[in-house]
């Protein structure tokens, strides 16, 4: 029950985003009378599940690299934060969406816990909400471009036009809906991923995982958003902005859509990947932004009359002022719910170089003259262990010390198999990787990454592959299975 | 969706088979007034009955498309429009039968001096009437060449207006009664109406295809 409360914040976050961005992939069919409000709906609803059960896991990666929330009451407010920011400033008329609020959301958590910000994970998410509404926008003007030439070219009867743009809006309507949930139900399930504590089931289709099945709960909750009160919504995404003809209107929502999809499209970047194009990243970015981007683009086209400049600016100021707003509720109600309600919202993470983790290091050629004098010793968290590496080591570059902070993270258990009988029985592990574990009973362990390296040498299913994006999916399913295990054997799940 | 398809495409048709209907009855109205002025009622008076059945048979296609409109929420955006458009080329229909029926009813005697007018002028009429036909297939199919026959509509009504002057001149110029000279311009004005009846259309035309242009 207590779990339910605790994902609460969560849900309510994916029920206030459903019934939100809902608009922004059918309120132009809505408003132009062109698709009913039910079929939008429930066609909504649906591709909006299967987009965050099937897609979702590639953005909610990035998001985990931010910051790992590692008690569900700090991931509860860290949820809540983002919804209350999200709230706000659309009461200031804002455009901002879930990503800007959760992104800050999250910081805030790791300046309370003393967790480490990764810088380069911010960067590529900053720098995607300014790439998404100016993708759009450039898509937005091709694609319009192709259906004028298309219009021209060939002859269309205005009801068969009609037909046809109806069946378009549906088809690109289920697209977004999909693209929406697989991008966005990172933002509001993501931060749970790591102490959510459903067990993985076993179904014909294949294992769900405790990460897919909070996918499918989120991606319910923005379906009944969707369905319960995205009416509203809806009519006036369809109206308020500057009128579209349908067909505009489909280029809009076909543009941002796209967009979207192609920044959480996991087979979209190993395509690219393979054939050594540079690859999108896979971040939450904000489809409301994305549609506005489009339409701007289409207005820019047209002359550049009428347009909102005001508008813009209001976008870009969200994307400053919105996540620094969910950074400090973040930060002010973690305090209050640690201090004033006694729940633990984080877990200290303690750092050491211990002399397995030395040896390692050493082996990667990683040393520094002074690592004699930090070894064994235990830092509290992250941010100290990083001040004390800068002080001792300043000739260490900020990847090595990542590298460093890693390595040195401690995470006592001890294997025990028996712990896992349930997921063994549901047959979550291959037989090779259950003999490998068997292999290991009793061992005890201070980082994970040694259980890891034991758990390869003792059996060729654990293996990891060169990581090359290829690779990835084996290696992250290798990776989420020994995290499960350390979890587990720790008793933190 | 197979049944979206099928009534799509019958409404399309229904739609051809009224504008059809428009330009055949401006033809039947060019024919009958030339079958008058030579004299031969009995023909005259069954292309009146052509006419009339014409004009029922475009009657009920309107209203079944109108019905079809409303009822399956079609084309939302220009359903106004060609609701409009097509309840004021079914005018056009009502115009010509009226005027033969009055030919019929009145049977006008119309001097051998205005023969040729009177024909050159319902030729103008059906010419107007015509460009508007192929303007307002345009409108549905190919909206971009809506333009190219708009300004036909106008050179036709100009022309009419100029002949219809000449023929009222010529008219008052004869040395006939009054009466019959006044009775006769009812009918000069009445099919010079059919003109301006299209170009007015033409006019509304031009703007709901504006709003069209992507």
């Amino acid at each position: 029950m207590s779990v339910l409360f605790f994902l609460s914040s969560g849900l309510f976050l994916g029920w206030s985003h459903g019934a939100n961005n809902a608009g922004n992939v059918f309120g132009t069919a809505i408003g132009s009378k062109m698709v009913k409000f039910r079929t939008a709906a429930v066609i909504a609803g649906i591709f909006m599940i299967l987009g965050s059960a099937i897609s979702g896991a590639g953005a909610s990666q990035t998001l985990g690299r931010l910051g790992s929330v590692n008690e569900i009451a700090g991931a509860f407010m860290v949820a809540l934060a983002a919804a209350v920011s999200l709230l706000m400033m659309t009461r200031f008329n804002i455009p901002v969406s879930t990503s800007q609020t959760i992104v800050g959301s999250i910081i805030g958590w790791n300046f309370f816990s003393g967790s480490l910000t990764d810088y380069e994970s911010l960067m590529k998410i900053v720098s995607s909400w300014l790439v998404a509404p100016l993708a759009s926008a450039v898509l937005a003007v091709a694609l319009y471009i192709f259906f004028r030439f298309l219009l021209t070219r060939f002859k269309i009867h205005l009801l068969q036009l009609d037909m046809y743009t109806r069946i378009g809006l549906i088809a690109v309507g289920a697209f977004g809906s999909y693209s929406l949930g697989a991008n966005n139900i990172a933002n509001v399930m993501g931060v749970f991923v790591p102490v959510a504590p459903f067990r993985p089931i076993d179904i014909i289709a294949g294992i769900l995982t405790s990460r897919d099945q909070l996918f499918i709960l989120g991606g319910m909750a923005m379906a009944a958003g969707v369905l319960t009160y995205s009416y509203k919504v809806m009519k006036t995404v369809g109206q308020s902005i500057i009128p579209l003809t349908p067909i505009t209107a489909l280029v809009a929502v076909l543009s941002s859509s796209t967009v979207l999809f192609l920044f959480s499209s996991q087979d979209l970047e190993l395509l690219l990947a393979s054939h050594g194009l540079p690859s999108i990243p896979l971040v939450p970015v904000s489809s409301s932004q994305a549609v506005v981007g489009a339409i701007i683009g289409i207005g820019l086209f047209q002359g550049g009359r009428e347009m909102n400049f005001k508008l813009l600016g209001k976008i870009a100021s969200g994307w400053v002022t919105a996540p620094v707003m969910a950074c400090i509720i973040s930060f002010v109600s973690l305090f209050i719910i640690q201090n004033v309600f006694s729940q633990p919202v984080y877990r200290d993470v303690k750092y050491s170089i211990t002399s397995a983790a030395a040896q390692k290091l050493h082996d990667e050629g990683i040393t520094f003259s002074t690592m004699d004098n930090l070894v064994e010793l235990e830092f509290r968290n992250a941010a100290e262990f990083k001040y004390a590496l800068k002080r001792y080591a300043p000739e260490l570059e900020s990847g090595t010390i990542m590298r460093v902070i890693r390595l040195s993270q401690i995470h006592p258990f001890t294997v025990n198999d028996s712990i896992v009988s349930f997921e063994i029985g549901q047959n979550v592990f291959s037989e090779g990787q259950v003999m490998a574990l068997h292999t290991l009973n009793g061992k005890k362990y201070r980082h994970v990454w040694q259980f890891a390296d034991d758990l390869a040498s003792a059996g060729d299913e654990w293996k990891t592959k060169p990581d090359i994006p290829a690779n990835r999916p084996h290696n992250n399913y290798i990776r989420i299975r020994i995290d499960y295990l350390a979890g587990k054997f720790s008793g933190m799940r | 969706m197979f049944s979206i398809f099928k009534a799509t495409k019958d409404l399309v048709m229904k739609i051809d088979s009224f504008i059809d209907l428009v330009s055949e009855s401006v033809l039947h109205f060019e024919e009958g007034l030339k079958l008058y002025i030579a004299g031969k009622e009995a023909e005259f008076n069954e292309r009146l009955d052509i006419i009339r059945r014409v004009e029922a048979r475009a009657d009920d296609l309107r209203r079944d498309i109108e019905a079809q409109l409303y009822v399956q929420t079609l084309i939302p955006e220009s359903r106004g429009d060609v609701l409009e458009l097509l309840e004021d080329m079914d005018d056009i229909i009502d115009f010509s039968k009226s005027i033969m029926f009055d030919f019929c009813v009145e049977k006008p005697v119309i001097p051998a001096e205005l023969h040729d007018r009177f024909i050159r002028l319902a030729a103008t009429a059906v010419d107007s009437t015509q460009a508007l036909v192929q303007s307002t297939r345009s409108f549905f199919y190919d909206v971009n060449t809506v333009k190219d026959h708009l300004h036909k509509v106008k050179f036709f009504e100009n022309e009419s207006d100029h002949i219809s002057e000449k023929a009222k001149r010529e008219l008052f110029a004869l040395d006939i009664d009054l009466s019959r000279k006044l009775h006769l311009k009812t009918f000069i004005v009445s099919i010079d109406a059919v003109s301006d009846t299209a170009e007015d259309i033409s006019n509304r035309l031009s703007i709901a295809t504006m709003k069209r242009i992507v």
